[in-house]
């Protein structure tokens, strides 16, 4: 385990700010809004109305539509997405570390490569459960 | 009113607090109110998040790191939940064909 | 921390040896790495300056080494006994067993913790596997059931739990437990924030030992997991959840003892009352097992009102004793394994295996607090350390113990019965494995002559 303390003394992040540095924010956020329903008032009115069966019709990349979009998909993706999920986020502790890569020398060096060396554990032992097979 | 005090100070500590027990409260009530146990799970996550909102304002204030590695933990460990509690839906929508905790009644007395 | 780091190992050994499909060398060496915890733990008891024992976070002193090796004992019984049903699935039967020891580490850890983030990590450790654990039978509904609601309950407490340290975390500026005590101490004003945050961690801690108010997903949760995993919420988790309660309360809320114990009172009673009036019309066996584990969460969050030096001893004999006999009738419900868990079916059982019988009748009345068992010792232990500051309260707890020897004594009578004529409710076989008679023993051992303990203690 790491000492917090110099752990993330970078990441300090500063609350207390002017509020001229909001104004930039308040700008875009305006534009954008302006924007969006601006488009959204003024297209229908300013087009001419026109509509029949076919224009009315969903377009798929131009083939006909066919069936539900809400098929059931195979558990297969399900698994993938999980363990991706569980393993993107571990990375969040390399994120500190890169930071004081040379604050924390050889001590920091060596707990991460425990840290990565039961990450890759993990990671074996799904493979050899076979959880990464696509074809079964 | 609230609004000036924003402009004259910048944001101080109280609105972070606010806002983080508002966003809690949020989850909360959406834990104990909604049927669909997909949305439970994201308001659990939303509780998790605004107790992430809170930390990092503490940290500030008290001009310490500590909190802000508490939140890395406590991200990792939603996603381990996430991950877990995903897969118990999966095995329960295998096995009843739905998500709605309304039906999950089976276990009474 | 050496032994925490042989029982890390351990699990992730489990877990590889579990591709080779053979089930008892898993198991033996998974009991192996077990025992060479416990070894090392014992070693630490002797020579606690040892270079491994301890780091920033983590302290193994003699209150956790003590608990530790409760839920070492513990793991191992209910391993054992869960065996034949881990088996039948043989490709996850290291999965169950390796899970059961991921969760025990987490028990350890919550026990040790010098900081919140150890407390915290310790916590989800514990809880995860089991969250898994509980709907370890795959095809069936009711176990999916109970494993989302046990995921539910125990995300939603993780979530209240970290609101209130972030507050506690607001107001001490510290996540040591030792610094927060200081701080209350040369406090002079202690801020609000801190009770909001004491009151956010005091309610999450409910929800994770099953007190009432917070109790309704523990009946539904013990009734529909497996039966090993029943028996490992009701004795390991518990162990290490009361652990992690008294060690927070004690030290780092020692100062605003005034501001929690009126509410623990009210609690325990309201506890007690709860599970012992809602045991008494169950006719399904866990789900008597769960209210029962309620009543006894009820007396056990006694020693933690009135507290004094012996306080930690007193809660960690009653729930050595309680987790005993929860264990036992857990196996013996698995030699029933009865598909309905009905308490009925237990008819019969003292004549057809009149070994398992007498244990499970022994269990019962530990739970009942019969003297000389080892439940009788726990529960005076508790009374007689609380009488002299709290005598309403241990009235109340003396009424409840009643309402308890009422059905705990009315399923002593169902075993003793002679089996059932009408055709209606099918005769069990009674199968035992030489592992689970092993557990019997064991148990029965230690609650005859638990008491035993009490001379060193």
């Amino acid at each position: 385990m790491l000492r917090s303390a110099n752990f993330v003394g970078l990441l300090y992040l500063n609350l207390m700010s002017d509020v001229q540095d909001y104004i930039p924010i308040v700008l875009q956020s305006l534009v954008v809004l302006a924007f969006v329903v601006g488009t959204l008032v003024f297209a229908p009115k300013l087009g001419p109305k026109l509509s029949s069966a076919k224009k009315d019709a969903n377009w798929e990349c131009g083939i006909e539509a066919d069936g539900n979009a809400r098929f059931p998909i195979s558990v297969r993706y399900f698994v993938i997405a999980i363990l991706f999920v569980l393993f993107d986020v571990e990375v969040i502790f390399f994120y500190p570390y890169a930071v004081n890569f040379q604050a924390l020398q050889l001590e920091g060096l060596m707990a991460v490569l425990i840290f990565v060396g039961f990450f890759l554990t993990g990671f074996i032992y799904v493979l050899k459960k076979g959880a990464l097979e696509w074809e079964k | 009113m609230v609004l000036a005090t924003m402009l004259k100070s910048g944001v101080s500590l109280e609105f972070y607090v606010i806002l983080a027990t508002i966003l809690f409260t949020i989850g909360v009530l959406g834990v104990l109110i909604r049927k669909n146990a997909i949305i439970i799970l994201m308001c659990v996550e939303l509780m998790l998040n605004a107790v992430n909102l809170l930390m990092v304002a503490f940290s500030t204030y008290h001009g310490t790191g500590d909190a802000q590695v508490f939140v890395f933990f406590i991200m990792v460990v939603a996603a381990a939940e996430a991950t877990v509690g995903l897969s118990i839906l999966v095995l329960l929508y295998r096995n009843r064909k739905t998500v709605d905790v309304g039906m999950f009644n089976k276990l009474k007395g | 921390m050496l032994a925490l780091i042989i029982l890390f190992l351990t699990a992730l050994v489990t877990l590889f040896v579990g591709f080779a499909k053979k089930p008892l060398l898993t198991l033996s060496l998974s009991v192996l790495g077990l025992l060479g915890t416990a070894a090392a733990l014992i070693c630490q008891w002797y020579h606690p300056s040892d270079f491994l024992s301890s780091y920033e976070g983590v302290n193994m002193d003699g209150f956790a080494i003590l608990f530790s090796l409760v839920a070492i004992i513990f793991t191992i019984l209910i391993i054992f006994s869960g065996f034949e049903q881990f088996k039948s699935r043989l490709d996850h039967t290291a999965d169950y067993i390796g899970l059961l020891i991921f969760s025990l580490f987490g028990a350890i850890v919550m026990v040790s913790f010098q900081d919140m983030f150890m407390f915290f990590l310790g916590l989800e450790i514990l809880s995860i596997p089991i969250y898994v654990m509980a709907g370890a039978r795959k095809d069936d509904p009711l176990s999916s059931e109970s494993s989302l609601k046990y995921f539910i309950t125990g995300a939603f407490a993780t979530g209240i739990l970290l609101f209130g340290i972030a507050w506690l975390y607001g107001a001490t500026g510290t996540f040591k437990i030792y610094e927060i005590q200081q701080f209350f101490m040369e406090a002079e004003q202690i801020s609000s924030l801190a009770y909001v945050g004491l009151l956010f961690i005091l309610s999450a801690f409910l929800f994770k030992i099953g007190a009432a108010p917070f109790h309704f997903w523990s009946p539904d949760v013990y009734d529909g997991a497996p039966a090993p995993v029943t028996g490992f919420m009701a004795a390991v988790v518990k162990l290490g959840a009361f652990g992690a309660f008294i060690k927070l309360f004690t030290i780092a809320f020692s100062e605003l003892y005034d501001f929690w114990m009126p509410a623990l009172t009210f609690l325990a009673i309201l506890t007690m009352f709860v599970g012992n009036l809602s045991a008494i019309r169950q006719v399904r066996f866990k789900r008597l097992l769960a209210y029962s584990s309620i009543a006894h969460v009820g007396y056990s969050l006694i020693t933690m009102v009135v507290l004094t030096n012996n306080s930690a001893l007193n809660l960690w004999y009653y729930l050595f004793s309680y987790g005993f006999a929860t264990i036992a009738l857990i196996t013996v419900q698995m030699i029933v394994n009865d598909r309905e868990d009905r308490i009925e079916a237990f008819k019969g059982l003292g004549r057809a295996n009149p070994f398992v019988g007498f244990v499970a009748v022994v269990a019962l009345l530990a739970l009942a607090g019969v003297p000389p068992l080892m439940g009788f010792f726990g529960k005076f232990l508790i009374f007689a350390d609380a009488i002299s500051q709290n005598p309403a309260l241990i009235a109340v707890a003396l009424l409840n113990s009643g309402i308890g020897i009422f059905y705990y004594l009315r399923t002593v009578i169902v075993i003793l019965q002679k089996p059932g004529v009408d055709n209606e409710i099918e005769q069990s076989e009674f199968k035992t494995t030489p592992l689970q008679l092993i557990v019997l023993g064991i148990c029965v051992l230690a609650m005859l002559f638990g008491g035993g303990l009490l001379m060193v203690h």
